[in-house]
């Protein structure tokens, strides 16, 4: 197996939890750029093309409110959880954690244990 | 000269998003730039050039970046030829409307029709004409989406994008087709309306080829027309100009102010609507007149009015958008 094909299914795993890494640090209002900071000091690296449209999806869906404020002299788009937002957060971190939970056992299963061995 | 490479590649990313969604999606993205920029720097402006095109070079070719955003990546008409789509579809259903009001005169003239079949069944055969016209052109335009592939520009790839590449900034604002090809439109309809409608219409008597009572007073149309064609000429002269060029510029915006200021005069002058509208005519609100010719020589006048007042407001406003964008210098 290729770099490449390791890379695109590393990039395939990560792509599945972005959405609930960034639902997870939005229960306080951020702007998209402490968000990403936040994310990255974490060990959740996103791209910024990634992230704001992500955002813009999230709002669209009804999971996030959004608003421009000004700072300074700068006006900052502002994204946090609505009760939608929250819901869906306290869902998918279930599911999440019965997945991990899961992928615990099997990861820890004796037939990878032995080929990993080897 | 300083180079402004933020608002470049905004304006190019521009480009390539749906107009619904443009305007707030550059706002972001100018927001994140800048976010970017300061957390590099460690301050907030002005920044170097070099490190401006890093960070540019980091965001990708306009285009990609404008496809992330997109909400649909897929479209039945896509940015790409949504701006042709209007313009074919304007400019077919201009040239139809034209070739009918055309038909429609020289059939009133020849007195083939009489004047209140033939305006209910143009009115129908216009709906149809460009139902169909808008029809065409959208599974026309929809087909050539579906089959084809997005093309990749020069300099587009990832690799090889260079942002110095990036087009120059056009201090400009961009137009509104649609509201051009409307300004178009209004401009054809009240040039043909008062050449060659206006001494036409009034009451006709049997099988004559001429109003017997006619509504307006020729002498004074007559010495208006002149100021009135003037005008509206130069108005159908300033929307072209401005659809083939596509964006605003100061001469564009002072031109719309003359317009504006010379419409407004010719408005004031035709509020007062008596001067238009022949003797006869008026002189059918008089008490021993039948009382529908009565009732007719009231609201002929007062309807203009009202007309010309709605005409009144809306130059007034264009007049006052025209000064707040030059004075915002957002041209």
């Amino acid at each position: 197996m290729d770099d490449q094909t390791l890379r695109n299914m590393e990039l395939e795993m990560r792509r599945g939890v972005l959405t609930l890494s960034v639902l997870s640090q939005l229960k306080t209002p951020r702007y998209g750029y402490s968000l990403l900071q936040r994310l990255a000091d974490q060990g959740m690296d996103i791209d910024q093309n990634t992230l704001y449209p992500l955002l813009r999806r999230l709002e669209k869906q009804g999971l996030l409110d959004s608003d421009w404020s000004v700072e300074g002299n700068r006006p900052r788009r502002y994204y946090v959880l609505n009760d939608q937002g929250r819901e869906a957060l306290q869902t998918m971190t279930e599911v999440w954690r019965d997945t991990t939970a899961v992928m615990q056992r099997l990861l820890d299963s004796s037939d990878f244990g032995e080929d990993v061995d080897q | 000269m300083k180079v402004h490479w933020i608002e470049r590649y905004i304006q190019a990313v521009g480009e390539h998003l749906p107009a619904k969604e443009r305007q707030d999606i550059e706002e972001e993205l100018r927001s994140l730039l800048l976010d970017t920029l300061e957390d590099r720097t460690g301050s907030s402006g002005p920044y170097d050039d070099e490190t401006v095109l890093a960070v540019l070079q980091e965001f990708g070719p306009p285009r990609e970046t404008a496809n992330r955003y997109a909400a649909r990546p897929r479209y039945v008409i896509g940015p790409a030829l949504y701006e042709s789509y209007l313009h074919i579809t304007g400019m077919l259903i201009i040239l139809a409307l034209i070739g009918q009001a055309v038909a429609f005169v020289i059939q009133i003239a020849r007195g083939d029709l009489q004047a209140m079949a033939a305006v209910s069944a143009s009115i129908g055969r216009a709906v149809s004409t460009v139902v169909a016209i808008v029809g065409w052109t959208t599974i026309i335009f929809g087909a050539i989406q579906y089959f084809s592939k997005p093309e990749e520009q020069p300099g587009e790839d990832s690799e090889s994008w260079d942002p110095r590449e990036l087009p120059d900034l056009r201090g400009e604002e961009r137009i509104s087709r649609t509201e051009s090809f409307f300004g178009i439109a209004i401009s054809v309809v009240a040039l043909l309306g008062a050449n060659f409608l206006a001494f036409r219409l009034g009451i006709y008597g049997d099988a004559a080829p001429d109003p017997s009572l006619a509504f307006v007073n020729s002498d004074a149309v007559s010495r208006l027309l002149p100021w009135w064609n003037l005008i509206w000429a130069a108005g159908l002269i300033h929307e072209a100009a401005l659809l083939i060029k596509g964006r605003w510029n100061r001469a564009h915006r002072w031109q719309a102010i003359a317009i504006d200021v010379a419409s407004m005069a010719l408005l004031i002058v035709l509020f007062r609507s008596e001067l238009i509208i022949s003797e006869q005519f008026l002189a059918l609100g008089g008490p021993e007149q039948a009382e529908s010719l009565a009732r007719a020589g009231r609201i002929v006048p007062a309807a203009l009015r009202g007309v010309f007042l709605g005409a009144m407001a809306f130059t007034l406003w264009d007049l006052i958008e025209n000064i707040r964008a030059l004075a915002a210098r957002r041209l």
